[in-house]
């Protein structure tokens, strides 16, 4: 493309990423202002017996009697660990199955119509069948969130897989890689597809779970908001709606730092 | 200041102008008390290495950043965008919409301003002299680079400016698109006689293309020479280029180019 | 390459009938065994059933219909606030970070919330429902602003176009590819949404008559409605696109990516 005349003294494409906002990423944590300022007036100018806008004051209160009764810690464990889980299973089974699909030529467009309509189905509708089918039990959570949160990363695996360079797919065959050598250097490429997917397949994870424990009243943080919905203990909602933000925020840094620790040693994106 | 028997047939007039840009919360100067002008009807080329803040002038002629110093344009300051120069842009990918056929996209700054007769006749007339009116209708993106780069000529030409500001606008062409671009714009000029600013790293289309050329460089970039180019008759890429005299002046300027640039002496 | 097109649509119906197959041979062999889990024929018998008594057609309609309304709402405040937020840096310095606290809030909590305040009716849904959909179509529409190129902008200011002008002709048409991926996470999302209000509440629905089969222990009831669920959002998605292509030569040109 950028053949040059005999004089020139550089060279110089097309000019790069110039957008309208430079590097913007994150955004500035100023901007928590406008929610915190929300919750002081809420807190002071709110009408202390409002059953429907309770004082965050209120929701403290409210989070502590949970406590002392001993169910928040227990339940928050338990939502914990079917998350860990789920998504541990789900990073498992979607990086293998996405691996395989990847590789198989005719894969994409027998397959495509099957998974894009299974990964489409909510899970919400998932729940009740299989609550009726496989009982209320972690198992059955256990399936529901693998099943909802493992297209994500199966998908992203597949499509990292399909666009390995010609160049990384010529050199396996060419160093005559094999058996686990060859593998493992399919799955160091497909590396940011996977983590990509398990970024977005974690807060889903976090969500079906809870999702699970408050349709089948399954002991876990799902369950308690449940309750407190139907005691109409309205300061109790908000304060496990607390809650539960900050187990999302918790999923989130934990899902960065584990990206940041593996693709440090894996180099810039590809 | 000046009286009206100085400024004519100049079109712009820079006094003392330097450029500071803020990258990354630092304010860098670019450009450092310029003194120049641009004359009538003529083809002014601007050279320099890439990175010295030929793009910065010419966006600066263009009255797209503030700037220190004064800018006259037909001897008014220059505080904001002159209706009256157009910049032609390099990257064309991104200056042109990709959501608008080419007659739109030439229509893009006359429309809504002129009657829709008019700018219908205008539009046509533009897409007439760059030779695409076959490709009216289609999207930019289903043309060659060369032609995405006609397309934001005629846009330009569709406004009937005073004056054209190209910034390398064939720099990400291949070398024969290139060529038949250059030509292009010499017939563009000889037609439609617009004042035009030109700037490029290469010095065979600065010469090639200008009836002056100035050479910018430095850190902050000044200008650290100016040359006539007396070529005359019609140039063509075989004679001219051929020519003793384009030979002599691409040899000056390659010279002082590397005197300013301070560069080893490389075997020409 | 029509034939050929129409070949490869053929392809991607074995898989699923594959499937369908190995689930009826493998509950009618004994090969696998749960008290409630339906063979799909008696799915299908089941689906016929509600398509006649018309059944199906009410949940169906009621809950399509709330989830467009839903979207739709959650369309035109979601690119306003999007347009607002993307085009100042200091609203969006000021804000951004309070979008992304709201948005990662799992949805699931706030539904309790929504029941406190609206009750189990049909405002509820709609609440819910806009409220899951309208972040990615803020966030996505805030994206699309700021990925606007600094040269569409400069062709802006060169030509001396008004700030609605820019607005009109450039920022929004350069955003809009984003603005319709944004679109498309929320449509899907408000569907969801609207179901699962209908399955912890609001007596109405493809939702409340999934868990009402559910509760009246009629499995293969129930996974009529999973089915449809299923085509319904795979149809509303498919539709999308579809017109989002046809209605935008932009869209045209690029490979359509499903993802």
């Amino acid at each position: 493309m950028t053949t040059r005349t005999p004089i020139s003294l550089t060279k110089s494409g097309i000019r790069g990423n110039r957008r309208h906002h430079d590097g913007k990423g994150v955004a500035p944590m100023i901007g928590l202002l406008p929610i915190a300022i929300l919750l002081v007036i809420w807190q002071f100018l709110g009408n202390p017996h409002s059953v429907f806008f309770p004082l965050p004051s209120h929701w403290w209160t409210a989070i502590q009697g949970v406590e002392q009764q001993g169910n928040l810690w227990s339940s928050i464990l338990a939502t914990s660990l079917t998350f860990i889980e789920s998504i541990i299973v789900a990073a498992l089974i979607g990086t293998s199955l996405g691996i395989a699909l990847g590789s198989i030529r005719w894969g994409g467009k027998a397959l495509d119509p099957l998974l894009d309509f299974l990964r489409n189905l909510p899970a919400a509708a998932l729940v009740p069948a299989a609550a009726i089918v496989l009982g209320t039990n972690t198992k059955m959570a256990l399936v529901i969130v693998v099943l909802s949160s493992i297209w994500p990363i199966l998908l992203n695996t597949r499509a990292e897989i399909q666009n390995l360079s010609p160049v990384l797919s010529s050199s396996i065959i060419n160093l005559r890689l094999s058996g686990w050598h060859r593998l493992s250097v399919m799955i160091g490429s497909a590396l940011p597809g996977i983590l990509l997917g398990i970024r977005v397949a974690a807060p889903l994870a976090l969500i079906v779970t809870l999702l699970a424990e408050f349709i089948t009243n399954l002991s876990g943080v799902g369950a308690l908001i449940l309750s407190a919905q139907q005691n109409f203990n309205s300061a109790e909602v908000y304060a496990l709606l607390v809650v539960a933000g900050l187990l999302a925020l918790a999923v989130n840094s934990l899902v960065s730092a584990i990206e940041a620790s593996v693709l440090r040693r894996h180099g810039p994106s590809t | 200041m000046t009286t009206q028997a100085n400024t004519d047939g100049i079109v712009y007039q820079l006094r003392d102008l330097s450029v500071n840009l803020r990258r990354r919360g630092q304010d860098r100067q670019i450009l450092q008390s310029l003194n120049f002008e641009v004359r009538k009807r003529e083809c002014l080329s601007i050279v320099g290495p890439s990175g010295t803040g030929k793009t910065t002038l010419l966006r600066a002629l263009a009255g797209l950043i503030p700037v220190e110093g004064e800018i006259t344009f037909q001897g008014q300051k220059l505080e904001g965008p002159a209706g009256d120069a157009v910049l032609v842009f390099q990257d064309y990918g991104n200056a042109l919409l990709r959501w608008r056929t080419v007659k739109k996209n030439v229509a893009l700054g006359i429309e809504g301003r002129i009657p829709r007769e008019e700018s219908r006749l205008r539009v046509d007339e533009a897409l007439e002299i760059v030779g695409l009116q076959k490709y009216q209708d289609s999207y930019p993106w289903e043309l060659s680079g060369g032609m995405q780069q006609r397309v934001q000529i005629a846009r330009a030409l569709a406004m009937k400016p005073q004056v054209l500001l190209f910034d390398e606008p064939f720099g990400s062409l291949d070398a024969m698109t290139r060529e038949g671009l250059q030509d292009e714009l010499l017939r563009v000029r000889s037609l439609h006689e617009a004042t035009c600013v030109f700037i490029t790293h290469d010095i065979d289309e600065a010469v090639y293309l200008g009836d002056r050329l100035m050479l910018l460089s430095g850190s902050p970039a000044s200008l650290t020479y100016e040359l006539d180019i007396p070529l005359t008759g019609t140039r063509s890429q075989i004679s001219t280029k051929e020519s003793a005299e384009f030979l002599r002046l691409r040899h000056q300027v390659y010279e002082q180019m590397r005197k300013a640039h301070g560069a080893a002496p490389t075997t020409e | 390459m029509a034939p050929h097109r129409r070949r490869s649509k053929l392809i991607g119906w074995i898989a699923p009938v594959t499937m369908v197959v190995i689930w009826q041979l493998s509950i009618v062999t004994g090969l696998i065994r749960f008290r409630y889990f339906p063979t799909p024929v008696s799915v299908a018998e089941a689906l016929q059933t509600l398509i006649s008594s018309g059944a199906l057609l009410e949940n169906t309609a009621h809950t399509v219909l709330v989830a467009l309304l839903a979207w739709v709402i959650a369309g035109v405040l979601g690119i306003c606030l999007g347009l607002v937020i993307g085009l100042s840096v200091p609203i969006w310095k000021g804000i951004m970070a309070s979008v992304d606290v709201l948005r990662s809030l799992p949805i699931i909590a706030l539904i309790p919330v929504g029941v406190i305040i609206f009750g189990f009716t049909l405002k509820l849904e709609i609440v819910i429902a806009t409220y899951a959909a309208i972040w990615p179509i803020i966030v996505n529409t805030v994206s699309g602003v700021h990925q606007t190129r600094t040269e569409l902008l400069d062709v802006g200011n060169m030509l001396r176009m008004s700030r609605w002008e820019r607005m009109r002709k450039l920022i929004f048409p350069s955003s809009l590819p984003l603005i319709l991926v944004g679109l498309r996470l929320g449509l899907g999302l408000s569907l969801v949404l609207t179901v699962v209000s209908e399955i912890v509440g609001t007596p109405q629905g493809i939702g409340y008559a999934l868990i009402s089969a559910e509760q009246a222990l009629h499995p293969s009831e129930m996974f009529a409605y999973i089915v449809t669920v299923g085509i319904v959002g795979y149809l509303l998605n498919s539709i999308f696109l579809y017109s989002a292509q046809a209605l935008s030569p932009v869209e045209r040109s690029r490979e359509s990516n499903p993802s």
